[in-house]
């Protein structure tokens, strides 16, 4: 996928708020590293992280996520820029939607103390900002798509040390 | 046990399919091992390093934007003689120290607070209140300034009002000059038709005389009063954040890990090493207790047994963030200096659904065995019951309401609950410096 032809979007890369100039944490991995085989090196800057996706619960959607600080840190407040496409166009950000976002912790019954804000930059194109994961253990963060009267979930699940 | 550490692989296998990148640090939990022979030295495996370097050393003291004279020498000053002046209660007989002794970690010992009457809830040591997120056990206070002004007007603590108090800094010569010399001028109480002494801004009760007297008041001279008062919180404030402690033996057994130097002996014993890795391992206290200040600043139920009087249940945080919002001392407010600000902001976006009922904050477990007794209404008189009721889960309400269900019986050993006492332990900090324990004499000593 991140050889097929991108999409004219020349717009620079957006800062998503003043945090991401937090410094990272030890030991962790700036997702723009992960991707090894991407051959990005030739590959046109995106505004978003074209090295991973994550479709939404029945397939329409898929979300592009990329965390500011980098790395999640724990107890401290982070965002998130969240890029939305229609899973038949991944490579044009989809028009019309609409996000919300929310996490939870299953193993403790429980979610966020604080609701993150949503803001929308551009079509398809949202910051979440106000997150804080205040404990360690497993996190599953909510992105609720919406496009008109329809609402299609998709989620990330990840283990915070 | 085994089945515990079971399920938290599959999750975490779960987890790092769904995300690669988010996994890439989560180092996978040490297996539960065979208990160790008690003089045997403890090793540290490198993910419980690193979890043991996270809860030391305190972070300096962080910066209150919403007051702008948390950091004013000059207002500690004014804020602990009035920390330690009982001329700001009804009766002339409660100050602060009353419930917050300096010489009992500034707290008072007791499973409630007493003051002109019993309390419902227990008094909190003040040893590092300025690091804390929320302050009350429901977070209905969000700055170290606000939070001061509540004692000084409940009927059952110190039972005064917002107009005596600032009768009394008026009337006395020194506390006046010190206020003036940070605030500038006082309003002028001693026109007494403007400023009615009696005027009550809390009414104690419904039709209240008092608080019709302070309903006639003109706006701007509420306005005047709320301000002043509201000054009075900030150099309390600014008095509390001195009130912190010397490292404690555990910060330099931190300090030791850090630097691979961790001496012989260590600065804590192999028992409280034990439980140490106890506290960041299987009895999973670090969850909630996290951080160098060993709270995630937020609220839970752990499911503490209901009292069998049958009195009425305690919403916890879900009162405290309907008293957060309505309280014109928060954040967001006009007597704050940072409206705007982080704090101001979260008012909003707090979650204060249903189930937030019954939660209570995470106290910081610094100190902690200076000060019992336990939990928010002194359930629990000393740590062996505490440490007794997370291991064995016993009496507590089913969790599944809005309790945390991640909180399961540890069954854990004699020796592991001695261990985890003496790691509690190892958390006392020596005291803060002594001219912040009591009030200077007349030579200023
Ligand atoms: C009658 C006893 C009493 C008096 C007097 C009193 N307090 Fe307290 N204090 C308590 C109790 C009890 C709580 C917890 C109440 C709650 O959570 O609802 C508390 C809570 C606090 C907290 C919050 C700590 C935390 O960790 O959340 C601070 C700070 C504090 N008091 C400072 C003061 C100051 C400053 C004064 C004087 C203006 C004062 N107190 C007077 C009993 C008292
Ligand atoms: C789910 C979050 C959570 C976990 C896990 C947890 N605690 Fe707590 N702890 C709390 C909360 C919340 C309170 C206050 C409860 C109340 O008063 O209602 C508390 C209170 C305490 C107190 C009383 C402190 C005081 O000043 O009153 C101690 C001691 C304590 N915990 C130790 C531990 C230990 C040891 C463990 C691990 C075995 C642990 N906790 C696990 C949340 C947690």
């Amino acid at each position: 996928m991140a050889c097929q032809q991108p999409a004219q979007d020349t717009r620079p890369r957006s800062a998503p708020t003043a945090s991401a100039t937090k410094k990272l944490e030890p030991g962790k991995i700036d997702p723009g590293q992960v991707d090894a085989d991407a051959s990005s090196a030739q590959a046109p800057a995106r505004p978003w992280n074209a090295a991973q996706a994550t479709p939404s619960n029945a397939g329409t959607y898929l979300i592009r996520v990329t965390p500011a600080p980098a790395s999640v840190p724990q107890g401290k407040v982070f965002a998130l820029e969240v890029w939305v496409f229609d899973a038949k166009n991944p490579e044009q950000p989809a028009a019309d939607v609409r996000l919300s976002v929310d996490a939870d912790m299953p193993e403790h019954g429980h979610g966020l103390p604080r609701k993150p804000s949503v803001e929308q930059r551009g079509p398809g194109h949202f910051v979440a900002s106000g997150l804080r994961l205040h404990m360690p253990g497993l996190w599953e963060i909510y992105f609720d798509i919406a496009r008109g009267a329809l609402t299609e979930r998709a989620q990330i699940s990840f283990k915070l040390e | 046990m085994t089945k515990r550490w079971c399920v938290r692989a599959r999750h975490t296998a779960l987890g790092c399919a769904a995300l690669l990148f988010w996994c890439a640090s989560q180092a996978s939990r040490a297996p539960a091992q065979e208990p160790a022979s008690t003089d045997a030295p403890v090793e540290w495996s490198a993910s419980e390093r690193a979890r043991v370097l996270t809860l030391a050393p305190l972070p300096p003291v962080p910066d209150d934007l919403t007051n702008p004279v948390a950091d004013s020498l000059a207002a500690a000053r004014l804020g602990r003689a009035l920390f330690f002046d009982a001329g700001l209660s009804r009766t002339g007989t409660v100050s602060c120290a009353t419930c917050h002794d300096p010489e009992l970690a500034f707290a008072d010992g007791r499973p409630t607070g007493r003051g002109l009457a019993d309390l419902t809830r227990n008094t909190p040591s003040l040893l590092g209140a300025a690091w804390q997120r929320w302050y009350f056990w429901d977070g209905r206070a969000d700055s170290l300034w606000s939070q001061a002004l509540q004692p000084i007007e409940h009927p059952d603590e110190m039972g005064s009002t917002r107009l005596q108090v600032l009768r009394h800094v008026a009337g006395k010569e020194t506390l006046r000059a010190e206020y003036v010399a940070l605030f500038g001028p006082l309003p002028a109480l001693e026109d007494q038709a403007r400023f009615p002494p009696q005027a009550r801004a809390v009414p104690a009760q419904v039709g209240d005389a008092q608080h019709q007297l302070w309903r006639d008041m003109a706006e701007a001279d509420r306005l005047a009063v709320d301000r002043a008062f509201s000054n009075l919180g900030k150099a309390l404030a600014a008095y509390q954040r001195k009130l912190v402690g010397g490292p404690a033996p555990f910060d330099q057994f931190v300090e030791g890990l850090r630097q691979g130097t961790l001496g012989n002996p260590a600065p804590i014993s192999l028992a409280a090493q034990r439980g140490l890795k106890l506290f960041v391992g299987k009895a999973d206290c670090r969850s909630c207790h996290n951080g160098p200040t060993f709270s995630d600043g937020e609220f839970h139920d752990v499911g503490l047994p209901v009292a069998s009087s049958g009195a009425r249940r305690d919403s916890g945080r879900f009162e405290g963030i309907q008293k957060l919002r309505a309280d014109p001392f928060n954040a967001a407010g006009i007597f704050s200096s940072a409206p705007k600000g982080e704090r101001a902001s979260d008012i909003d976006y707090l979650d204060s659904g249903g189930e937030t009922w019954g939660l209570f904050k995470t106290p910081s477990l610094r100190n902690v065995a200076r000060t019992a007794p336990y939990m928010h209404a002194g359930q629990f008189l000393a740590l062996d019951q505490v440490l007794h009721f997370y291991s064995t889960r016993e009496g507590a309400r089913p969790a599944g309401h809005h309790g945390e269900t991640v909180l399961e019986a540890l069954f854990l050993t004699p020796q592991e609950l001695l261990d985890l006492r003496a790691f509690l332990e190892s958390l006392s900090q020596p005291d803060p410096p002594a001219e912040w324990c009591r009030v200077p004499d007349a030579a200023g000593q």
